[in-house]
């Protein structure tokens, strides 16, 4: 499943991020209907502590994208139901900065 | 980071994040002071008359405050009626649910102009003396209130004012708590500079690691990849905090090894390793290394970035053979760091001597250290140490990554090994 996580600067200035990492970087987070983390993307990776002002200008987008196998941490493929997948911009927040999540339905 | 963004879901399976400059107020870390709405400042204006303005419609006026409990109280100088104190303050008080007449009114010595008058002429007067704190037209005592640091300058700020002609009981003079300006491991602007504030360099922010001297060399220690490039010497400028603020480079980068295949542990392939993330700048001005001290804060993990003191260096963690490599503090130790982001963090060690990818790269860090402890974007060099008495504390290494709710440092002597002998306190 291809996953897609953007931000987009809406406005009609520049701003200026603060991002962890030498380049942007971003998490996938995907959480069961019971609100359990069982996959993200950067788990169990290490990041580097560096934090990077990057700016973006009126009406440009940062883009991430990744593609999901549809399988947990564990390694086992995911049971059927909803999940919830978040995108999450990793910045000078100790939580990074969480997208509103997106849902989907797996069924087999 | 943008902490208020405007959301907005797109398709599913995907995430979006709208930001705005103007729009939602997404402000960046640097954040300006808010500015009310017009709405809200006509609504306040409406409310509550000014001081001047109350002393305008109000004869023989002294002062408005509202009482311990919450209660209206207005000072009228003697023989002052009380009915322009009910028409000037109606509204204020109609729209709190109170009557016109609920206002409570004390008998004042002196009126407000006067004392207006008097602290401008007071406050010319008393910061001649040393030791004056402030100056303030005290509106809940109808006199001026003056605090002084020493006891001692009481007499001095007070010989002052009756050469003024200020009446002896119009004034108060006490003893006053100085006021401090609260430094941020952000914002600080630290000379001589000390071990985890902030320094910028390029488009980045990184913490300052620790001060070491290496032979006469007066330098600081940060992360590799807190230069323009990690592994390899680019003479890196390094300013303190920012290089809009300070625009004189305060070092430049003179070590930095480059990253290499054939060490012994390191992955075959395309891989490079290293057994630190650290680069060692030469301080333009010797003078500014403070060395062996760690700017801190209050308390561990409490997200406060606001420096209290110092923490001293007064020891390493091992170095010098490659039996130490690694570093010689077992798991489960209670280890911390001073950074620009997190601040002072602590937590155990949870794992040593882990051979590290870096996310999104080639390097494997050799032999390092896992803390679980905060870290997030910009704590990159902080300084890794261990309380030994306070505020002595052992040094250990040097942080550069995060992962998950842990932080990962190289060890003092895989950055020694690295880097040479360097003298730290």
């Amino acid at each position: 499943m291809p996953l897609v996580f953007r931000v987009t600067n809406s406005g009609k200035e520049s701003v200026t991020l603060y991002l962890m990492g030498r380049k942007p970087a971003a998490d996938f987070r995907i959480s069961d209907e019971e609100g359990r983390v069982i996959w993200s993307r950067l788990r169990g990776q290490t990041i580097l502590g560096a934090l990077r002002l990057y700016p973006l200008g009126a009406g440009q987008a940062l883009v991430f994208r990744h593609v999901w196998n549809g399988r947990a941490d564990s390694g086992g493929i995911v049971p059927p139901g909803e999940y919830a997948i978040r995108g999450v911009l990793l910045t000078d927040d100790i939580d990074g900065w969480a997208s509103p999540p997106a849902f989907i339905r797996i069924e087999r | 980071m943008y902490r208020t963004p405007a959301f907005r879901t797109a398709l599913a399976a995907a995430a979006t994040i709208a930001i705005a400059a103007c729009q939602d107020a997404p402000a960046p870390t640097a954040v300006e002071p808010a500015v009310p709405s017009p709405a809200l400042q006509r609504s306040q204006g409406s409310e509550l008359p000014s001081a001047a303005e109350l002393d305008r419609q109000i004869p023989g006026f002294g002062g408005f405050f509202l009482d311990g409990s919450g209660a209206p109280t207005v000072y009228l100088t003697r023989g002052a009626s009380r009915a322009p104190v009910d028409r000037a303050l109606g509204r204020y008080l109609n729209g709190r649910g109170l009557t016109a007449s609920s206002a409570r009114v004390l008998q004042g010595r002196f009126g407000w102009a006067q004392l207006e008058r008097w602290q401008i002429a007071a406050t010319e007067s008393a910061f001649e003396v040393a030791g004056t704190v402030f100056v303030d037209n005290d509106e809940t005592i109808n006199r001026i209130r003056i605090g002084v640091e020493n006891p001692n300058a009481i007499g001095q700020v007070r010989a002052g004012l009756a050469r003024l002609g200020l009446p002896d009981d119009a004034v108060i003079i006490e003893r006053a708590e100085p006021v401090v300006q609260v430094a941020s491991l952000r914002t600080v602007v630290d000379r001589p500079v000390r071990a985890g504030v902030q320094i910028n360099f390029g488009g980045y922010l990184c913490s300052l690691g620790f001060n070491a001297t290496s032979g006469t060399q007066k330098s600081f220690v940060t992360a590799s990849h807190c230069t323009n490039t990690q592994g390899g010497v680019e003479d890196t400028p390094y300013y303190q905090p920012l290089s809009s603020v300070d625009t004189d480079a305060i070092a430049t980068e003179v070590d930095d090894p480059a990253y290499v295949k054939n060490l012994p542990g390191c992955p075959r392939g395309n891989r490079v390793c290293r057994y630190s993330d650290a680069a060692r700048a030469l301080y333009a001005d010797g003078n500014d290394q403070a060395l062996g001290l760690i700017a801190r804060t209050n308390a561990p993990n409490n997200n406060s970035l606001d420096i209290t003191g110092s923490f001293t260096i007064t020891s390493d963690d091992c170095s010098g053979s490659d039996d130490d490599i690694g570093g010689c503090l077992p798991s489960g130790t209670v280890v911390g760091k001073v950074g620009r982001t997190t601040g002072w963090t602590q937590g155990a060690i949870t794992n040593t001597c882990v051979n590290t990818g870096v996310s999104g790269t080639r390097i494997v860090q050799l032999c390092q250290t896992f803390v679980s402890a905060g870290v997030a974007g910009g704590d990159s060099g902080s300084d890794v140490f261990q309380i030994t008495g306070d505020p002595e504390v052992k040094l250990l290494g040097i942080l550069w990554g995060g992962s998950g709710s842990s932080f990962v440092f190289s060890p003092f002597a895989n950055v020694v090994k690295e880097l040479g002998a360097l003298t730290t306190h």
